[in-house]
């Protein structure tokens, strides 16, 4: 096993969560000379919403560990109209090591959360960006006078 | 599939397009991330993956860093806020 079949699971997920890579970014890469360890740096559209105001962007730096994938760290960011409403982070020398910015009381507040999957990051987006997002071409055709 | 590969070189240099962009310092940056603090400017995301860059070029050069000054030096001055 490789990142690269990692990577494939990845893609996959994103189009079975309604999301789309924004056109003309490569989003995977491998370390040099060490197929066994990768990142993933990206932002994603909703399908249906603009994707220069409203995404999701994801980082994760992950390994080979036996037969499966350990993703040593995650950042999960949530954008809606412009600004970052929070997301789900896993990072070792942080205290908590797993821990959420979202609990929308104060700015960049930190509050410790269990260990979420991509799908379930994009899932919980997805409520927030129905619920406040602006779908594509609401307020298009309205002209001023 | 596009096959990418990343460096301790060419996330050092994404590293510093930040520095230019934000005009902050990836110390300063990597200090507050561990501080749990938000710098005025800069994404909470964007903290994360450069803190990320910045531990994976540690990682890469066994804790040498690439510019001219050590950066293991310098994330100790930064930690300690000197």
């Amino acid at each position: 096993m490789d990142v690269w079949e990692y990577f494939q699971t990845r893609d996959r997920e994103i189009a079975e969560c309604s999301l789309r890579m924004v056109e003309g970014i490569s989003p995977y890469a491998e370390e040099e000379g060490n197929d066994q360890r990768g990142m993933v740096f990206c932002s994603l559209a909703f399908n249906g919403y603009d994707p220069d105001s409203t995404y999701l962007s994801i980082h994760e730096v992950v390994a080979v560990r036996g037969s499966g994938i350990t993703r040593i760290r995650y950042a999960y960011f949530l954008v809606i109209n412009g600004v970052e409403i929070g997301g789900y982070e896993r990072h070792a020398t942080h205290d908590p090591p797993v821990h959420q910015h979202c609990s929308g009381k104060k700015p960049h507040e930190t509050a410790p959360s269990k260990v979420v999957s991509f799908k379930e990051a994009a899932q919980e987006a997805w409520k927030y960006v129905s619920e406040f997002g602006t779908p594509e071409g609401v307020g298009a055709d309205v002209e001023e006078d | 599939m596009e096959k990418y590969v990343y460096s301790a070189q060419s996330l050092d240099s994404a590293m510093r397009e930040y520095e230019r962009e934000y005009c902050v310092s990836s110390e300063k940056v990597y200090a507050a991330y561990h501080a749990g603090e938000c710098i005025e400017g800069v994404s909470r995301f964007t903290q994360s993956v450069w803190a990320s860059f910045y531990e994976e070029v540690l990682r890469l050069t066994d804790g040498e860093g690439l510019a001219d000054e050590p950066i293991m030096t310098r994330v100790g001055r930064a930690l300690v806020g000197a």
